[in-house]
């Protein structure tokens, strides 16, 4: 009796001391960018976080911004990553505005929303990693639509650009080659696969060798 | 009249004092430590923890027996939720739970006593977004010890610690892709008064 007693409480210590099964996360993608020969991999530090987005008030990006930020907070299971939309563009890490980027010599990740079954829309955005490895800020976000922005479908082309785009500027600094993730280059989805997910928590687990530069 | 109504409520109330004489009440407060919620690895380990946080128990134990007692015991604890990877560690918010555990106790020498039982833990809802941003409900085995002494006339200072384990899963874990369950042990050192039969 004592030994069944003894073996039984043996069993309840080992199921007391045993792991949950984690989920494997090996379906991800490189998400880091080649530049140069060299490879640049970047998130942002848990003291910047919340990250504020500032979205210029033209054809809904405010509510575009919202809905980015709500489609990518999920994906990070332990607050690696958070943002939140701030009413000042001078209080931002990135702005978002309504069209086309200017000329420069920054890190471009351009993508071009082809798809047939949608208007087309376009963004850019612009980390500008200087050469002490630091992302000056606010990083900048340009979209446009190629036709009358506020029809219905254009705007939706717009909200899962944005998505895209917010994903860039989280760390993800390359595109998928999966056409079913938002990180596609021409992305199709509405909101982040769960490759999309995965990749990006696992860059918030590897260490990055760029950082943002101080807040001015 | 009045005469067969007395005897009817006598007859109605001694049973209850008799079960008042043998039922006790506790009321107690101290604090909980957890081991860890949710071990992963992402990369290099990454472990979700629980602070030790407050608790309070309330309970009552009715005898079954020269050397038994059976009886049920209710609680609330709150704790800081917090994960922690490389050198990185991230708020979680918070890990509000409530007990119920039906228990068997008995005596060991003077006035300490064992426990054991079986019963459920509850996590309620926290914040939007995190491991519990629904409630979860688990299966709780538990067991420990009550120390207890006089105070005063009716009232008796109790000392109780304990331990119980459960698998933690929530359904945001399950939606990662989670598994099982993590075993989580968590032992507990509360004080307080108890009253009834001693």
């Amino acid at each position: 009796m004592s030994r069944r007693l003894a073996a039984a409480a043996l069993a309840l210590l080992c199921a007391g001391c045993s792991d949950i099964g984690s989920p494997s996360r090996a379906d991800i993608y490189e998400w880091r960018s080649a530049q140069g020969g060299d490879t640049l991999s970047f998130h942002w530090p848990q003291s910047f976080l919340p990250v504020r987005i500032w979205a210029e008030d033209q054809h809904g990006l405010p509510a575009y911004a919202d809905s980015s930020i709500a489609a990518w907070k999920p994906a990070f299971l332990y607050h690696e990553w958070d943002a939140v939309r701030v009413a000042d563009s001078s209080e931002a890490d990135v702005i978002v505005r309504y069209g086309s980027p200017p000329a420069g010599d920054d890190i471009l990740l351009e993508r071009f929303a082809l798809d047939g079954r949608a208007p087309e829309c376009q963004a850019t955005t612009l980390p500008h990693v200087d050469d002490a490895r630091e992302v000056h800020l606010p990083m900048h976000v340009y979209i446009t639509a190629r036709f009358a922005p506020d029809l219905p479908a254009t705007q939706a082309c717009l909200a899962l650009t944005l998505t895209h785009e917010i994903g860039h500027t989280l760390g993800i600094f390359a595109h998928s080659s999966h056409p079913e993730d938002i990180m596609y280059g021409d992305p199709m989805v509405p909101k982040p696969s769960e490759r999309d997910r995965n990749t990006a928590e696992v860059l918030y687990h590897t260490p990055a060798n760029v950082s943002p530069a101080p807040r001015p | 009249m009045r005469t067969p109504i007395l005897l009817v409520g006598l007859l109605a109330l001694a049973p209850a004092a008799r079960l008042a004489a043998q039922t006790d009440y506790y009321l107690r407060a101290g604090a909980t430590g957890w081991g860890t919620l949710v071990h992963d690895f992402i990369a290099a380990d990454v472990d979700t923890k629980a602070s030790i946080g407050p608790l309070v128990a309330v309970g009552l134990g009715h005898s079954i027996a020269p050397r038994y007692r059976a009886g049920v015991e209710l609680t609330l604890s709150s704790s800081a939720l917090r994960t922690e990877y490389g050198s990185v560690t991230t708020d979680l918010g918070s890990a509000r739970t409530g007990s119920a555990l039906a228990f068997l106790d008995g005596g060991v020498s003077g006035g300490l006593r064992w426990q054991a039982g079986l019963g459920f833990l509850h996590y309620f809802a926290g914040a939007a977004g995190g491991l519990l941003e629904e409630s979860a409900t688990r299966l709780l085995v538990g067991g420990g010890l009550d120390y207890r002494r006089p105070l005063l006339a009716a009232w008796d200072l109790t000392v109780a610690a304990r331990y119980d384990f459960h698998r933690f899963n929530t359904p945001a874990l399950k939606a990662h892709g989670f598994s099982g369950g993590q075993g989580v042990q968590r032992v507990s050192l509360a004080i307080g008064l108890a009253r009834g039969h001693r």
